[in-house]
């Protein structure tokens, strides 16, 4: 432990990307890709409105709030395991893997809330779908990851 | 029961939950609050957010209630700390999507940002203590 923890040099020790980071890494890929697409529609009368998680006059910033989740998940996994980046063992007082909960759960509750919202004439849309399935997607493989758990690859 | 002596960073984090409480009940955007039509459980969660660090605090250092230690693997400090930081991204990015913030959501946002330095502060200077 004391030669992988020089403190402010991070050392480069690549280790093999586990399931989990592959599940973490396409989990947090759909969010964003889903963040592109359609969030919300509304079709009345032969007109078609949509709007993306990034568009101004919808909820944008909040609704980017999942996607800067997916995007630190997908950042740490991939400098990790990929680049065998060392980074700190804790930031803020959390581990890595209470990180991937915390991100996991926050834009799983906030996609929920985005769900049950009251949103009348808008529907949802296939982007949001994705958001919301790359979010549950993100939780479960980061409780997974919390637990240490192995999947045969 | 035995109860702990609240420090300051506990009345900040209980003060702090109040203060988001009370501006979830005034004008967040136009003539609603953060439980009206439209908002509800979005917004709603930063004063959920608010009772989540606030209350747990009040229990256990001024009723004397005795809490487990680690909740799904998280000490209550970090619980705390990280309900606040998204407290905090909730707040701030409703007030930039906002064209008529009210008073309800500069008072979660101000809540926010006092849980921020109540949950940070403790955390922080164990971090320090350690190294």
């Amino acid at each position: 432990m004391n030669g992988d923890t020089r403190e402010g040099s991070p050392s480069v020790e690549r280790k093999n990307p586990t399931t989990i980071d592959l599940v973490t890494l396409v989990a947090g890929g759909i969010v964003v890709v889903g963040s592109l697409l359609d969030f919300y529609d509304y079709s009345d009368f032969g007109a078609s409105i949509s709007r993306s998680a990034w568009s101004s006059d919808l909820f944008s910033p909040v609704t980017l709030i999942p996607v800067l989740c997916a995007a630190v998940a997908i950042v740490h996994v991939a400098l990790s395991s990929f680049t065998g980046v060392k980074l700190p063992e804790r930031f803020l007082g959390l581990g890595w893997s209470q990180i991937h909960v915390a991100v996991g759960f926050q834009a799983t509750v906030m996609m929920i809330a985005f769900l049950i919202q009251e949103k009348d004439p808008y529907g949802i849309a296939i982007g949001f779908w994705l958001m919301l399935l790359g979010s549950v997607a993100m939780l479960v493989a980061a409780v997974g990851r919390q637990r240490g758990v192995t999947l045969s690859d | 029961m035995e109860r702990a002596k609240p420090t300051p960073t506990d009345l900040i984090l209980i003060g702090a939950g109040a203060v988001m409480l009370v501006g979830s009940f005034l004008d967040f955007s136009g003539d609603t609050n953060a439980w009206g039509t439209g908002w509800l459980p979005i917004v709603t969660l930063i004063p959920i957010y608010g009772l989540l660090m606030a209350v747990p605090v009040a229990l256990s250092k001024l009723a004397g209630v005795k809490l487990p230690d680690l909740v799904f693997g998280f000490t209550w400090a970090q619980i705390n700390a990280v309900l606040a930081v998204f407290a905090v991204l909730m707040s701030a990015g409703w007030l930039v999507n906002s064209d008529d913030a009210g008073p309800g959501l500069w008072l979660m946002l101000i809540g926010s940002a006092g849980a921020l330095y109540g949950s940070l502060a403790p955390l922080i200077g164990s971090s320090e203590a350690q190294a």
